[in-house]
């Protein structure tokens, strides 16, 4: 009788445990977590190239003015023409202008503006959010997280080497005129405009050879 | 068994007597210094904001971070200031929470949902590392064996990192990856990991661990196999102990992060809810800083 009680105790304790182990849930309530349309990176940053960025360039400052706006006023400069993600100190622009190749480089090419300051388009070292975040047409909140929205950002420079990065290097020689637009960062407190590296979205050579 | 670490002070001598709402400050573990800065931090602020605070050490284990939140539910918390221990996994505990008018600010670690926190604030992990990446790839001369030490796999800061860091190592087809282990964040897993892949490689250049406790572990075991001189470590954090490395030049390079600010920006956005605000961005990302021997001197000895 006893042994009788004892594994009885011991079945119940089980199925105690095993009950208490089980955490159930409605289904259509997992579904719905689980149902989260992941965005297409590549996909997304096509769209962005092709419907999105032709907008920002349209509305970028001219090199010079923006420059010498970051030397005189910087604030102005920030406020009037910069973007930011989140809680930072770096600040994004688009630009655009045109200039002479003075020289180039394994890693950029350095250009002076029609205006007759010098700045550098890179060439290699395409990385980081620099042109979704200057373009300020891409939103974190739409995506489910971070590894998502960085996604883009190397869909993005996928996109700046294929297509406008491997012809400039082609083409570019000393003398040549061309217009471009790009983008470029600032930490505030740490940044240097006399030293601008940018990073080429659109270079048009001014002879009509587009690229 | 639920085990509860009460901040010191938060729920006696410290409670403000008119106020007594409470919020909960939920940290994935307290086993690394950089976790208990941000739990304690937050749980601070909160006190300053008039709230008790009472911090839950989640020791990793999600089983224990849901026991957690069950009783933070029960026992009628107006927010909780949460550090998750899985990206997916952590979710359901936050739509619990939020099912029963609980508001949930992430901190730090990300969970994939887009309505389930409040809002999240999150280290910008991706361009630290790719900062990182960058410097290594100038550090390196653009060749060498390198190891790469992961954090915690549920973690999406430990992919955010490595995505990151690759996204501008992986141009350099001289540079190659020899080994990728996980250590979970953990100094002494890294320094078991590292030795490990010292005895199976001999020719290592460098390692980029995902946090800094890891870069430690993989330091100890570079030094132990007197290898110092030679392997170049890289980690991410800002940890004290890395940031005095680097001075010391026993670390290459960090990225370090603000978990204090993180902390109290938590707070006063679940004090802004608590008093009606409801506009918060899904997420806010937080910008970090490489940290390298050429401006070590602004982070040491002291952030």
């Amino acid at each position: 009788m006893n042994k009788i009680f004892k594994y009885s105790i011991i079945i119940v304790a089980t199925i105690l445990v095993i009950f208490l182990s089980l955490d159930i849930q409605k289904l259509d309530r997992v579904r719905t977590l689980n149902d989260v349309t992941e965005v297409n990176a590549d996909t997304f940053a096509l769209n962005f190239w092709e419907r999105e960025l032709p907008g920002s360039i349209s509305a970028a400052p001219d090199v010079n003015r923006l420059l010498r706006l970051l030397k005189t006023n910087p604030s102005k400069a920030f406020d009037e023409y910069s973007k930011q993600l989140g809680i930072s100190h770096t600040y994004y622009f688009m630009l655009k202008g045109s200039g002479k190749i003075l020289s180039v480089e394994d890693e950029y090419i350095v250009l002076e503006t029609d205006e007759k300051m010098k700045v550098q388009i890179a060439t290699a070292f395409i990385f980081g959010n620099t042109v979704r975040d200057a373009s300020g047409k891409v939103d974190i909140d739409d995506f489910l997280n971070m590894t998502s929205f960085n996604n883009v950002s190397i869909a993005i420079n996928k996109l700046v080497k294929a297509r406008v990065v491997e012809g400039l290097k082609t083409l570019a020689r000393p003398g040549i005129f061309l217009q471009f637009a790009g983008a470029i960062e600032m930490t505030d407190g740490d940044m240097n405009p006399d030293a601008v590296t940018i990073i080429p979205v659109s270079i048009n050579l001014i002879d009509g050879n587009t690229k | 068994m639920v085990f509860l670490f009460t901040f010191p002070g938060g729920c006696h001598n410290k409670v403000p007597e008119q106020k007594t709402d409470k919020i909960a400050v939920v940290i994935s573990t307290l086993n690394n210094p950089w976790f208990v800065v941000l739990g304690e931090s937050a749980a601070d602020r909160a006190i300053e904001l008039g709230y008790e605070a009472q911090i839950f050490d989640s020791q990793n284990n999600s089983a224990k971070e849901a026991e957690h939140f069950d009783n933070i539910i029960a026992m009628g918390y107006k927010a909780i200031l949460f550090n998750p221990t899985d990206a997916d996994g952590s979710v359901l505990n936050v739509k619990r929470a939020k099912d029963a008018g609980i508001p949930t600010f992430c901190m730090d670690r990300e969970i994939n949902s887009r309505d389930a926190a409040a809002t999240q604030l999150l280290s910008d992990s991706f361009t630290g590392c790719v900062k990182l990446g960058q410097y290594f790839v100038q550090t390196m001369n653009k060749k060498g064996n390198y190891v790469e030490i992961l954090g915690l796999v549920g973690d999406n800061n430990t992919w955010n990192r490595s995505k990151g860091f690759h996204s501008v190592v992986d141009e350099f087809p001289e540079l190659k990856m020899v080994a990728q282990q996980s250590a979970d964040f953990d100094r002494n897993k890294a320094m078991d990991v590292m030795e490990n892949i010292m005895q199976a490689n001999a020719d290592i250049d460098a390692v980029f661990c995902g946090n800094d406790a890891m870069a430690m572990g993989a330091y100890q075991a570079v030094m132990a196999a007197g290898k110092a001189d030679k392997i170049k470590i890289f980690g991410f954090d800002g940890a004290d102990d890395a940031i005095k490395g680097i001075a010391e030049g026993k670390i290459t390079a960090t990225v370090m992060q603000f978990p204090v600010l993180m902390a109290q920006k938590s707070a006063e956005l679940a004090d802004q809810y608590i008093k009606g605000k409801r506009d918060f961005k899904t997420k806010t990302p937080v910008e970090v800083v490489l940290v390298t021997s050429e401006n070590v001197s602004k982070y040491f000895p002291a952030k």
